[in-house]
């Protein structure tokens, strides 16, 4: 019933104000959260980088609710990365578990009774899970947990993608994209670096360095030419 | 404006519905007669509440209340015939599949007309077509399903996709789904279920070919699955497994031939499918150090199938056997000399898979003290555990089960 009221004021208040949502935080790392703003919401975690694919549980796709193809564009409402990232060893954990469900049938939840995903034997057997609980669970099983437990049951239930991006426990996302240039032609001498700042990363200003440091220092040598996303 | 009041007049709609006990009228049968027929009204005005945005609360509350209620034939037909959503459809049907055995013959006759009329006059989406043809089938009528399929033939410029898959799903004439299984011209998602229905009917090997590889790989993937599952022997096992084990292939919805094969054959009912899925684990953790980083997702998805089909193997003995004689000398090797970081992953990822399996689908080898399974993720735990410090993999001294 909580839930019931506070989305029935939550549906009042826009209706009158009407709010701009900020989509703030881009999407470029495996695993980072993706939110797509609509009445309800709704989430997944980015799949493929390289082809902006995203894997989510959606309704109206009958067996194949969970796919590993979407559209990143879709998702209009941000991003958000667990804090302090995740090991590559991790990355791989929640690759393979997305890839093993991809393996069955999966069906939406429209209930919300089981979010994060029970078996039902029947029709060949199937999974069921909703788009919140399918992403909390595979970050869960890898021993990260995205949201706390407390929107799960009881009278936090059910657990909902604002909540998931609202949580305490992810930061907005955050990619410093960084050439090194050479001071005197400009040219790159070596490879982009892709940095990632959730980390704790704080060596960088998201712009040319070239005054900083080709110029203030006196070194004339090379500079930092860098972008955020 | 308009749209909140709709929506708080759904809300209030619902609210009614629930206090007034559509419960009651589903699975709590002991209400008195004037609570029933309160009830009765307002489960027939919860079938009348259009809410057209599936993703909003509203629909969320709605299908809760559908969910738990209990309708009548008659007042779901009348309802299929309003202006709902076809989210709403799905979901009113979906409330019929549990009680369709206690459907008197009047019902049943009723609802296979409104189903047949639905899927040669409507265009289904793949949420109600899916949940049409199980009705269908669930009605068992072999007269309707002939003449369904008859009509697919003599219709079969008009339907739309999801239509003929409902009507291959209802179908129980081998003929008939073997001819749409083998039919080019239909669209992937009737032959899809055509193998399906194929592989039920008991003829999986009538699939082999569309399991091997340079077919479209979203039908290979069905057929390899569905080859793996209904399964009669543990030839065909190894015969899905090989099929399956060439290069990586993904169908259009990003789904791995591979682990359609796998998973597949771990859901089969053959005894000593374990022993089929030890051998490729143990193969791809003997090369783990040599694998690149998508290999080793891979072999952790392999994994996961090997974890199920041990513990669902109805032949103790035999996913005894794949412990003792398979993997006991692969674990002791890696536990006395140098184990690559992938292959301690490999054995990590094992070891909590078996305790999640235990927890998500618990099968009698997870507690049967007996049963050389119970214990094998803790034992697996209690080997790699020492040698994960230093390794990357520290994340798993949380996640490995214990005694």
């Amino acid at each position: 019933m909580k839930k019931m009221l506070r989305a029935q004021s939550f549906l009042l208040c826009c209706a009158i104000a009407s709010p701009v949502f900020a989509g703030d935080g881009v999407a470029s790392i495996f695993g980072d959260f993706v939110f797509k703003q609509s009445a309800f919401n709704h989430t997944g975690v980015l799949y493929n980088p390289n082809a902006a694919q995203v894997a989510d549980v959606t309704t109206g796709r009958g067996d194949r609710s969970l796919s590993v193809t979407r559209n990143l564009a879709d998702f209009d409402w941000g991003a958000r990365r667990i804090k302090g990232s995740l090991s590559s060893a991790q990355q791989a954990s929640l690759k393979a578990r997305i890839d093993y469900f991809a393996g069955y049938k999966v069906r939406y939840d429209g209930n919300h009774f089981n979010q994060k995903g029970k078996w039902f034997s029947g029709s060949g057997g199937y999974w069921e899970f909703d788009c919140v609980g399918f992403t909390e669970r595979i970050y869960e099983d890898i021993g990260v947990n995205p949201t706390n437990n407390s929107y799960e049951s009881g009278w936090g239930w059910p657990l909902t993608p604002g909540e998931q991006r609202d949580s305490s426990n992810v930061v907005v996302t955050s990619t410093l994209l960084r050439t090194v240039k050479s001071c005197a032609t400009g040219q790159a001498t070596g490879p982009l670096q892709r940095i990632d700042l959730t980390t704790g990363y704080s060596n960088y200003t998201c712009a040319s360095r070239y005054q900083e440091q080709c110029i203030d220092d006196g070194s004339f040598d090379s500079y930092y030419d860098e972008r955020c996303e | 404006m308009r749209r909140v009041i709709s929506w708080l007049s759904v809300g209030c709609a619902l609210s009614l519905a629930l206090a007034l006990g559509a419960r009651a009228v589903g699975s709590e049968r002991r209400a008195s007669v004037p609570a029933a027929a309160a009830s009765v009204a307002s489960a027939e005005r919860l079938l009348q509440a259009r809410v057209s945005d599936v993703t909003s609360p509203e629909y969320r509350e709605w299908r809760t209340a559908v969910q738990a209620a209990r309708f009548g034939v008659d007042a779901v037909l009348e309802a299929l015939a309003g202006d709902l959503a076809s989210a709403q459809k799905a979901a009113i049907l979906g409330s019929l599949l549990d009680d369709v055995a206690a459907l008197s013959s009047v019902e049943r006759r009723a609802l296979q007309e409104r189903l047949s009329g639905m899927v040669l006059a409507e265009e289904l989406d793949a949420d109600l077509g899916d949940i049409v043809g199980r009705l269908l089938r669930a009605l068992d009528t072999p007269e309707q399903q002939r003449e369904l399929a008859g009509m697919y033939r003599e219709l079969d410029e008009q339907l739309a996709a999801h239509n003929k898959a409902a009507i291959v799903h209802a179908s129980g004439d081998r003929g008939f789904v073997e001819s749409i299984m083998n039919d080019s011209a239909q669209p992937s998602e009737a032959r899809e279920q055509a193998i399906e229905r194929v592989a039920e009917l008991g003829a999986s090997q009538s699939l082999r070919a569309l399991g091997e590889p340079g077919g479209d790989p979203t039908l290979r993937a069905t057929a390899l699955r569905a080859m793996g599952q209904y399964a009669e022997d543990e030839a065909s096992l190894r015969e899905t497994i090989a099929a399956a084990a060439e290069q990586p292939e993904v169908d259009r919805f990003g789904r791995d031939v591979r682990v359609a094969a796998r998973v597949g054959v771990s859901e089969s009912s053959v005894l000593g499918k374990s022993l089929v899925l030890c051998v490729d684990w143990k193969q791809r953790v003997s090369v783990a150090a040599q694998q690149s980083e998508d290999e080793l997702v891979s072999s952790l998805v392999a994994g996961k199938a090997f974890a199920r089909a041990l513990l669902s193997d109805a032949d103790a003995r035999a996913a005894a056997r794949c412990i003792d004689e398979q993997l006991a000398p692969l674990i002791s090797g890696l536990s006395q000399g140098a184990a690559a970081p992938q292959q301690l992953q490999l054995v990590a990822e094992l070891s909590t898979d078996l305790k999640g399996e235990c927890s998500l689908r618990p099968e009698p080898a997870c507690v049967d003290p007996n049963d050389r399974r119970s214990r094998y993720g803790v034992e697996l735990a209690q080997i790699v555990r020492p040698l994960l410090p230093g390794t990357g993999l520290e994340h798993y001294l949380s996640l490995l089960p214990v005694r």
